[in-house]
């Protein structure tokens, strides 16, 4: 009686077996894999060059940071820095974009209202975390970091967050080039160069430029940020790769239906 | 017969609202009629705390643990192990059956139960898929809970068959017992029908899970198609607000009502105001809803996901794939079916609804599933680590084995006589407690 077949699967019928027999239609419905796999080998790899890329902007901040603090850079040629790149980038982004003329005093207008905003505010970021000690700073920088890597998508917050690491540096106006620095490099940079380059010559640009900084600077972290690197932009995305071949899906009628419009 | 003692575990249960809660309370009263002893297990409501009667003294104990996350306890695994076994051991509990695969209270009683070398049986209410990474999780748990328990009951045979995939039971070890109706509650009453215009009823949670986002589609198109066309809609939930958006914007304020959340008992009269019944499921195990509809003599107009098409004959469901398009032509079909007359009286419906399912065949056919499960051997700690082994979580024998060990060293510390003993103390106490009260309340009168 266990195993002889029921015909109609109902459940408002009486079919005289125990409820526990099932027949030959048990797992008639399931599917394995019916849905191919999505995945495209480059645009892993155009993900991971992204990662890569702001890995290497963060690198690269740091380093202003640091030389920054230790008095190796003057803000006055970050500021000058800042402003080239900046230009620059600008009038490029103009060109492609075919701005109009009342885009420009918009542009102007959020520009000028930044620039004089994070200058007045400069000495209240500077002392607003003075009382924390720095390694607390430090810290809680590096673990901001790490989030902002991993939620790429993160947007304008973080910004804000690495400037609690403004307090350890001279003076209000080291503070004011720390915060253009990251506005640029954190919101407006990733903006505009993914638009007018191919995310992985642009990595492979950002980090060569980022090895040579650090090849004058300090040679552990040129290795390490260089094992890093070819560790996200190759191992990663092949093994990715690779393993698509063990994900196995199963689907049948108790999956919850999707709504389409 | 022989009497068996039996415990429910579920954190779903009165005064919650929904099918396991319903499930359990119909099947132990089923069973107390059938001359067992049941008890129920639920962690506390607010105030509701201890231990509360309820018809014919089905007992239900409150246990005083705090809810952790979306009704659920916080699956600590040996916090209530004292709690719970002395209750299992003051009622005597021969069988402890669980309910759903959301509640960590069965979870946790059905563990420590199988240490006592008591039988369990598992019952799944709920349907899951195998896509994310949530899915995944809670399939492994459940494999990891079922792998020792001695039965499982689905409600559907979808269900089984889902079941079976996540939890890789053996198939033999699960039945298949749908749910009931209480259809002596749910009768047709025509006469609260509106006359001049045709009704159609949707109660549900408002939630994504329930398909809301296809009724706000349905219900303008409908409307628009259908000038004496009126929608009456039970049940809360966060989904209220796009419906009201919908009802606003397409300005239907006379013709969509919603009543917010109804109480089941008086589902009825909510059911017996229409003439349609409309079901926009994404998933269900078995849906009540539709049973419950049909018994009141609607036509059943729902979408084809899940255990659906089991639960009730073609000829009184209009079953659509999950789409607006499909669900509207439903819709249609139902209604220009009912302006030609071309449906079934609504009390030969309920009649035949009342024949297919009721609680008692269902109480049955679990009591064979119960007498099955009691005549099984006793499995030792060894052979119960074993079948844990199969689910291939290593640490999970660590929280076995440590919960045995603190049981028995509760059967050191608490030994098993004291535990009746103490039951028997607080019973007298109680009765001197109440027999004080009583004279307290002569005296004063």
């Amino acid at each position: 009686m266990m195993n002889s077949s029921i015909n109609v699967k109902n459940l408002y019928e009486f079919h005289g077996q125990a409820d526990n027999c099932t027949d030959k239609s048990f797992h008639e419905n399931l599917k394995k894999n019916s849905k191919p796999a999505s995945v495209k080998t480059s645009k892993i790899f155009i993900f991971c060059a992204k990662i890569c890329f702001k890995l290497s902007l963060i690198m690269i901040f740091m380093i202003i940071f640091s030389s920054l603090s230790n008095g190796t850079l003057i803000p006055f040629s970050v500021f000058n820095i800042n402003s080239i790149i900046g230009f620059l980038c600008y009038s490029r982004y103009v060109i492609i974009s075919n701005h109009r003329v009342q885009n420009f005093s918009k542009d102007l207008h959020v520009f000028i209202i930044f620039l004089v905003f994070s200058y007045i505010l400069s000495p209240v970021f500077k002392n607003l975390t003075e009382t924390v000690s720095t390694d607390t700073v430090y810290a809680l920088t590096t673990f901001m970091f790490v989030i902002h890597l991993l939620l790429n998508k993160y947007g304008l917050s973080d910004v804000s967050l690495t400037q609690s690491l403004s307090i350890t540096l001279p003076s209000t106006l080291h503070a004011f080039c720390l915060l253009l620095t990251s506005v640029q490099s954190f919101v407006l940079l990733p903006k505009f160069l993914f638009k007018i380059a191919n995310p992985v010559s642009l990595c492979l640009f950002t980090v060569s430029l980022t090895a040579y900084i650090l090849y004058n600077t300090s040679y552990i972290l040129l290795h390490i940020f260089l094992l890093i690197s070819l560790f996200m932009q190759l191992i990663c995305p092949l093994f990715f790769v690779k393993w698509q071949v063990y994900k196995e899906n199963i689907y049948g009628p108790w999956d919850e239906a999707i709504i389409q419009f | 017969m022989k009497c068996i003692y039996y415990s429910m575990v579920s954190d779903f249960f009165y005064p919650n609202m929904g099918g396991v809660e319903e499930h359990i309370f119909n099947l132990a009263q089923c069973l107390l009629n059938r001359g067992h002893k049941v008890i129920v297990m639920t962690h506390s409501y607010g105030e509701r705390v201890g231990i509360r009667y309820m018809t014919n003294g089905l007992k239900v104990y409150y246990l005083p643990i705090k809810v952790f996350y979306n009704q659920c306890i916080l699956p600590t695994q040996i916090c209530s192990i004292p709690l719970i076994r002395y209750i299992f051991i003051r009622e005597e509990i021969d069988i402890i059956h669980g309910h759903s695969a959301f509640s960590a209270l069965a979870h946790e009683g059905m563990l420590i139960g199988r240490l006592m070398r008591l039988k369990t049986v598992f019952t799944d209410h709920s349907l899951f898929g195998f896509a994310d990474t949530s899915a995944i999780l809670t399939n492994k748990c459940l494999e990891l809970s079922l792998s020792d328990c001695h039965h499982c009951i689905c409600v559907s045979h979808i269900g089984k068959e889902n079941t079976v995939l996540r939890a890789k039971v053996q198939k033999e070890k699960v039945s298949v017992i749908p749910n009931a109706v209480d259809t002596a509650l749910f009768t047709p009453d025509i006469s609260k029908r509106s006359k001049d215009c045709i009704t159609i009823v949707i109660v549900s949670r408002l939630v994504y899970r329930k398909g809301m986002d296809f009724l706000a589609g349905v219900i303008p198109e409908i409307c628009k198609r259908h000038e004496n066309v009126q929608f009456l809609i039970g049940g809360d939930g966060p989904k209220r607000w796009l419906l009201e958006e919908i009802r606003e914007r397409n300005q239907l304020q006379h013709r969509v009502t919603l009543l917010g959340s109804v109480e089941h008992s008086k589902v009825k009269n909510v059911l017996n105001k229409g003439h349609i019944f409309l079901n926009t499921s994404l998933t269900e195990a078995y849906c009540m809803a539709i049973v419950e509809a049909a018994s009141c003599g609607l036509q059943v107009v729902s979408t084809k996901v899940g255990g659906i098409p089991e639960v009730l004959p073609p000829d009184l469901i209009y079953l659509v794939e999950p789409t607006v398009s499909a669900l509207i032509d439903g819709v249609e079909k139902a209604i220009s079916d009912y302006k030609a007359g071309n449906i079934i009286c609504p009390t030969e419906i309920h009649k035949r609804i009342s024949k297919y399912y009721n609680w008692h065949n269902i109480a049955k056919r679990t009591e064979i599933v119960y007498n099955r499960v009691d005549d099984e051997d006793i499995r030792s700690l060894g052979e119960q680590l074993m079948n844990y082994l199969e689910a291939g979580v290593l640490p999970y024998l660590l929280v076995v084995a440590w919960c045995y060990i603190v049981l028995q060293f509760l059967e050191y510390s608490v030994p098993r006589k004291v535990c009746i003993h103490f039951s028997v103390v607080f019973f007298m106490i109680l009765k001197k407690f109440f027999s004080n009260i009583f004279l307290h309340i002569f005296t004063v009168h």
